[in-house]
């Protein structure tokens, strides 16, 4: 079973197990010129050259490409291990997919809402909101207009002060009324937020 | 592992003196891994056994370094055999690999033949 076949490869390790033969034939024919009887030559020869597969590692390292091959060779052995218990692919491939989709979701909701959350403005970090008595989505008292104006105009701390307050209103005029989410706010709102309107 | 780690040892330890070695037996003439090692035994009075988890190795480690170049040969014996050449790279790299092996030759010599009025403790 080959599936990633590197020619080139083979190649060379067959031209080594070559050189390797020629070798012990070499020793051999040698030691039956000088009287040995063939099997001993042969026997003798095979020990004195040694661990024939160890010499084929050692010098394949030479070459430089021993860890593609080993890399081929792990990534056969996973494919193979996967094939052999579909079960466990389908299984693990499906959590990661969970696993990823979840991720992305969650930061990109993070993104949109923590990171960034008015689209268009500059340096949202720095935003605080001003308000007294305890801390609380609508605070109660409120800042009138008049302590607004007072905190605005003898403001030495901050790039610029806004007012908002939102409110529901019902629109008429149509077919049907219809009721919106809006807010009312100081006219320098977009100046202090950095948001540039186009057109 | 263990065993290949061993080999590895032994070719870090002989490094510069075989391919040394190897280099100036084929100064001789083309030659054949086996070739190599007779003429090495041969030289030096069968004093030098190279053995070929060493050899091998350092051949295709000179190829790779273009100091060597291979081709297919029949032998006297009409074996086909691979023969290496050495390269002009390769007689560059004897030269170099000999002043080397003779500057640490001196150094030694130095070290271990100190007239005895030079080593007073």
């Amino acid at each position: 079973m080959k599936w990633f076949p590197s020619f080139g490869f083979q190649r060379r390790k067959r031209e080594l197990q070559e050189e390797i033969d020629a070798h012990l034939q070499m020793a051999i024919t040698d030691r039956v010129a000088r009287g040995e009887a063939a099997e001993t030559a042969r026997q003798a020869a095979a020990r004195e050259f040694g661990n024939i597969p160890l010499v084929q590692d050692v010098t394949r390292d030479m070459w430089g490409q021993a860890w593609l091959e080993q890399l081929g060779r792990d990534v056969r052995y996973a494919l193979r291990q996967l094939r052999k218990s579909p079960g466990f692919s389908i299984t693990a491939t499906a959590m990661l997919a969970v696993a990823i989709c979840a991720n992305s979701t969650v930061f990109s909701w993070i993104d949109g809402t923590m990171l960034r959350p008015i689209p268009g403005a500059r340096d949202t970090g720095d935003l605080v909101s001003l308000q007294r008595g305890e801390r609380n989505f609508s605070p109660t008292p409120p800042f009138s207009y008049l302590d607004y104006r007072d905190l605005r105009e003898q403001n030495h701390t901050f790039a610029g002060i806004l007012a908002y307050h939102h409110d529901w209103i019902t629109l008429t005029g149509g077919a049907q009324p219809e009721r919106a989410y809006i807010a009312n706010v100081s006219a320098n709102y977009f100046d202090v937020l950095g948001i540039k309107l186009s057109g | 592992m263990s065993e290949k780690d061993q080999y590895k040892n032994r070719i870090e330890l002989l490094q510069g003196t075989l391919d040394m070695l190897i280099l100036q037996t084929l100064q001789w003439g083309p030659q054949h891994g086996y070739g190599i090692v007779q003429a090495l035994r041969l030289r030096s009075g069968d004093v030098l056994q190279v053995e070929t988890g060493s050899l091998y190795p350092a051949l295709h480690r000179l190829e790779r370094q273009s100091w060597v170049q291979c081709e297919w040969k029949q032998s006297e014996s009409k074996q086909k055999a691979r023969y290496y050449r050495i390269t002009a790279k390769g007689k560059k790299q004897l030269a170099s690999d000999l002043g080397r092996w003779e500057r640490i030759v001196e150094a030694i010599g130095s070290v271990m033949y100190v007239k005895p009025e030079e080593s007073e403790s």
